[in-house]
C-alpha cells in the first residue's frame, strides 16, 4: 500500500505512525524561519548601527551564531520545530519516533552547507523527492525525519441516536471505522450516508435511512452510551 | 474506478499530506509516467526551440502556455495506477490524442492561469465534467483545498527555477574556472552568444520536465484527499471489508450466531472468528480471576535466585535489645567490635574537624595572597592613572639617572667643559642623558624602565610629527657615539664631540 505514514513497532509492541512530511510544506516552513531571521537581523543592524565598528563585529557574531543555531536550539529544546515548522504543523524526529537530540539536530543543521549547493537547497530538494522518506542529504546523514505533528484527537459529538449493540463482535479497526462514519454523518449527503450504509446490510439488516440509523445507534453503543 | 483497488492507503489527511502522497506516488510509478512524459515533451520542446530559435523567449512562452496540457498525461497514468490499470507506455501514448482534445482550446485560454489549476484538472479529466455542473463540482470540492492547490504551483515554480538556477551553476562550478568566467559573461551579457539562449531554455526545460508530473500529481492527491472527506472513502473501504469478513465467517460456519441478550445488550460470543474481548461485559469477580489467571503465566511469574551480601537491620539497635536481655552481663566480643568502631568513629571525627580548619586556613592564605598579589601586580595590569605617570616618566634607564632635577642648567656647555677638561664619558653621557630627559619630560615620550637605548631611538622615531625629523637624526647620531663610547672605549672624533655639544641646545634646549 502506498503512503507517506511510516509504521515503527516499539518493544512493547505499540504500533506508532510517523506521518512524514514532504518538500513543499518543508520549503514553506523554511521560508518561514527565514523571513523571522531577516527581521531580526533587521532589527538588529538598525540599533547596533550605532554602536560603530564594536556593533558591526557583534552583529557579524550574531549573525553567524543566529544562522547556524537558530534551527538547532529551536529542534532541541522545543519538540523538534523551529516557528516556521510549528506553524505548519510539522516537527524534527529521529528515524525511530524518539525525540530530536543536539547530535543529530547538530548534524542535520550543519549539512544544510551541503543541501543549500547549488542554489538555494538544489540539491536537497532532488534528495527529498527522490529518497524514500523525503529527507534531504543533512536527514539522511544525521538518521533524522520531519513529520507532521500529531493532532489531538477531536472528538466531534456523534449524532443521538438510542445505543444498540452491534449485531456482531468487531475488531478495533471496525470499530473505529463506525466510529468514523457517525462522526463524519453529518459533512457526507443523505445518499452518500444511505450508500455507505447499505454496505454494512448484512449486518444490520436494514436498507437506506434505517440503516444509517441502525449505524448511528451502534456508534452510540460503542461509545458507551446505555 | 473501483475504491477496493486501490493501491495507496486512504485515510483522511491534512492537506499538505496528501500532496506528499501525490509526490510519492510519482517516486513509485516513475518509469510509467516518466517515459510518455519524455516522449512527448522532449520533441515538442526541440521542435518549438527550433522553429522560434530567432526568438527564444518566445519558444519559451509557448512551451509555458501549452504546458497544461501535457499535464493530462502523468495524470492519466497516476489516476490508472492509482487504481490498478497502470498502463504501459505504449498504452499512454495512444491514449494520448484523446487526451488532447478534451477542452483543447478552455485550457489554453480561460483556465490557462488558474493558480489552483493541478487541482481542477482532475475534475474535467476524471470526471468528465463540463459548463455549468463542472463550476459547481469546482466549488463543493475546492472548498478548503483551494488554498493548498495554488501554495503547491507557487512552490512548483520555486523548485523549477532552483533547480534550472542550480544546474547553471554547478556547470560553472565544474568547468575551469577561466571557462566559466567566459560563460558567465557571456550568460549575464545581453548581446551574447549563439548558444546561450538554447542552453538556458535547455535548463529551464530539464527543471520543468522534472518538477511537474510532480505537481500534477500533488494536485491529483488533494483532490483524491478531498474526495475521500466528502465521500468517506476511507469509511467504505473499512465498511466492506467488514462485510466482506463476515459474509466470509457466515460460510464457513453453520450456524449463525447472532444473540442479544436482553436490555443490557450483552454479546455473547461462541464463533471462533468472531472473538473479542472487547464486547464482552466481565463482572467485577470474573474480572478479578481473569487477572489473576494472566498474573499466573509464566511472562509474570518469573522467579530467579540471587546470592549476595545485603545489609540486615541496623546492628545498634539490635546490641541494645540484647543489653536488655542479657541486663549488663559480661561483654561479648560483639560489643568490644561496637566500641572499637565508636573509637575509630571519633577519630574520624577529630580528623574531619582538623581537615576542616586546614581547609579554611588555606582559603584565608589563598585569599591573602590573591590580595597581595593583586595590590602588588596591579600597575602593571593598568592600575591608576599616577602609577601609569609613574611608569612612564622612570628615574633611571640602564643606570643613568634621568630625573630632570638632576641636570645642570646648562647641559651643552657642562658637557663641553668636561670634554675639555679630558672627561670624555662623561661628557657625552650628560648630553646623552640629557636628551633623554628632555625627550621624557618635553615630548612626552613613553620609555618603560626596561628599554634599551636600540628601544629608545626606536620609541622616538615612532613618534612621528611630534619631533622633528632632524632632532630624531641628532639624537640617533647621539645614541651611536655614546653606545660606541659606553661599550666599545671608542672615542669619538674631537670634532664629532664639538658638533654634538654645539647641536645639543638647537634640539633640547629651546622650550627648557
Amino acid at each position: 500500500m502506498l503512503d507517506t505514514s511510516r509504521s515503527l513497532e516499539t518493544p512493547e509492541g505499540v504500533n506508532l505512525s510517523l506521518r512524514i512530511a514532504g518538500p513543499v510544506v518543508r520549503c514553506y516552513a523554511w521560508v518561514i524561519d527565514q523571513v523571522i531571521r531577516i527581521v531580526a537581523y533587521s532589527v538588529l543592524s538598525f540599533v547596533l548601527q550605532f554602536t560603530g565598528t564594536i556593533g558591526m563585529g557583534l552583529l557579524l557574531i550574531i549573525v553567524f551564531l543566529i544562522e547556524w543555531f537558530y534551527p538547532v536550539y529551536f529542534e532541541v529544546m522545543h519538540a523538534g520545530a523551529t516557528p516556521g515548522k510549528k506553524r505548519m504543523g510539522i516537527r524534527v524526529m529521529h528515524d525511530d519516533g524518539t525525540e530530536v537530540g543536539w547530535q543529530a539536530s547538530l548534524i542535520r543543521n550543519l549539512l544544510r552547507t551541503a543541501d543549500l549547493l547549488p542554489f538555494a537547497y538544489g540539491f536537497g530538494l532532488v534528495s527529498m523527492l527522490v529518497s524514500r522518506d523525503f529527507k534531504r542529504l543533512g536527514d539522511i546523514t544525521a538518521g533524522t525525519v520531519v513529520v507532521y505533528r500529531e493532532r489531538p484527537t477531536i472528538w466531534t459529538d456523534i449524532p443521538q441516536a438510542t445505543p444498540l449493540a452491534p449485531a456482531i463482535a468487531m475488531t478495533t479497526d471496525e470499530q473505529y471505522a463506525l466510529l468514523q462514519f457517525a462522526e463524519r454523518a453529518a459533512t457526507l449527503t443523505e445518499e452518500r450516508r444511505n450508500e455507505l450504509a447499505d454496505t454494512l446490510q448484512d449486518i444490520s439488516g436494514e436498507r437506506g435511512g434505517m440503516a444509517t440509523q441502525r449505524l448511528l445507534q451502534n456508534a452510540n453503543w460503542l461509545v458507551g452510551r446505555r | 474506478m473501483k475504491i477496493e483497488n486501490i493501491a495507496a492507503e486512504v485515510r483522511p489527511r491534512v492537506t499538505w499530506e496528501s500532496v506528499d502522497l501525490g509526490f510519492s506516488m510519482v517516486r513509485h510509478w516513475w518509469k510509467p509516467i516518466f517515459l510518455p512524459w519524455l516522449a512527448t515533451m522532449v520533441p515538442f520542446a526541440i521542435v518549438v526551440n527550433l522553429t522560434l530559435w530567432q526568438h527564444p523567449w518566445l519558444a519559451l512562452f509557448v512551451l509555458w502556455w501549452t504546458k497544461p496540457l501535457f499535464d493530462r498525461i502523468p495524470l492519466h497514468v497516476v489516476s490508472h495506477a492509482l487504481f490498478g490499470e497502470q498502463p504501459n507506455v505504449a498504452q499512454t501514448l495512444r491514449a494520448l490524442p484523446r487526451l488532447f482534445r478534451f477542452h483543447f482550446i478552455k485550457a489554453l485560454t480561460i483556465h490557462r492561469l488558474d493558480p489552483a489549476r493541478s487541482f481542477t484538472l482532475p475534475v474535467w479529466q476524471l470526471e468528465h465534467l463540463s459548463g455549468r455542473k463542472r463550476v459547481q463540482r469546482v466549488r463543493i470540492l475546492q472548498k478548503n483545498a483551494q488554498n493548498t492547490a495554488v501554495w503547491l504551483t507557487a512552490a512548483c515554480l520555486c523548485f523549477i527555477f532552483i533547480i534550472a538556477l542550480g544546474l547553471l551553476l554547478l556547470l560553472l562550478m565544474l568547468v575551469p574556472s577561466d571557462v566559466a568566467e567566459t560563460l558567465w559573461y557571456e550568460f549575464s551579457d545581453q548581446r551574447s552568444a549563439w548558444w546561450v539562449a538554447p542552453l538556458s531554455n535547455g535548463f529551464l526545460m530539464a527543471a520543468t520536465i522534472l518538477i511537474e508530473p510532480f505537481y500534477v500529481a500533488g494536485g491529483f492527491a488533494l483532490y483524491l484527499n478531498r474526495r475521500t472527506h466528502l465521500e468517506g472513502w476511507d469509511i467504505e473501504l473499512s465498511f466492506r471489508r467488514l462485510a466482506e469478513r463476515i459474509r466470509a465467517s457466515r460460510g464457513q460456519l453453520a450456524t449463525v450466531l447472532l444473540l442479544l441478550a436482553g436490555l443490557s445488550g450483552t454479546v455473547m460470543l461462541t464463533s471462533p472468528a468472531l472473538v473479542h474481548a472487547e464486547t464482552t461485559l466481565l463482572s467485577r469477580e470474573q474480572a478479578r480471576e481473569k487477572i489473576d489467571e494472566v498474573f499466573a503465566q509464566p511472562e509474570f511469574n518469573t522467579r530467579k535466585e540471587r546470592t549476595g551480601w545485603y545489609a540486615i537491620d541496623p546492628p545498634a539497635e539490635e546490641t541494645k535489645e540484647k543489653d536488655a536481655e542479657e541486663d549488663d552481663g559480661e561483654t561479648s566480643w560483639w560489643d568490644e567490635f561496637v566500641t572499637f568502631m565508636k573509637a575509630l568513629l571519633a577519630v574520624g571525627d577529630v580528623m574531619a574537624l582538623l581537615m576542616e580548619v586546614l581547609l579554611w586556613l588555606l582559603v584565608v592564605v589563598l585569599a591573602a595572597l590573591l590580595i597581595y598579589f593583586f595590590a602588588r601586580w596591579r600597575p602593571e595590569f593598568g592600575g591608576t592613572r599616577m602609577a601609569r605617570k609613574r611608569r612612564r616618566s622612570p628615574c633611571a634607564l640602564f643606570g643613568m639617572d634621568v630625573r630632570p632635577e638632576s641636570l645642570p642648567d646648562d647641559v651643552a656647555g657642562e658637557a663641553w667643559a668636561l670634554w675639555q677638561a679630558g672627561q670624555t664619558a662623561e661628557a657625552i653621557s650628560l648630553l646623552y642623558r640629557g636628551a633623554l630627559v628632555t625627550l621624557i619630560h618635553r615630548d612626552g615620550i613613553t620609555l618603560a624602565s626596561s628599554a634599551t637605548e636600540g628601544d629608545c631611538v626606536r620609541q622616538v622615531r615612532s613618534a612621528g610629527d611630534r619631533i622633528m625629523s632632524e632632532t630624531t637624526d641628532y639624537f640617533t647620531r647621539l645614541t651611536l657615539t655614546w653606545q660606541s663610547l659606553a661599550y666599545a672605549h671608542r672615542l669619538p672624533a674631537s670634532s664629532t664631540a664639538e658638533q654634538l655639544c654645539q647641536q645639543w641646545p638647537q634640539h633640547f634646549e629651546e622650550q627648557k
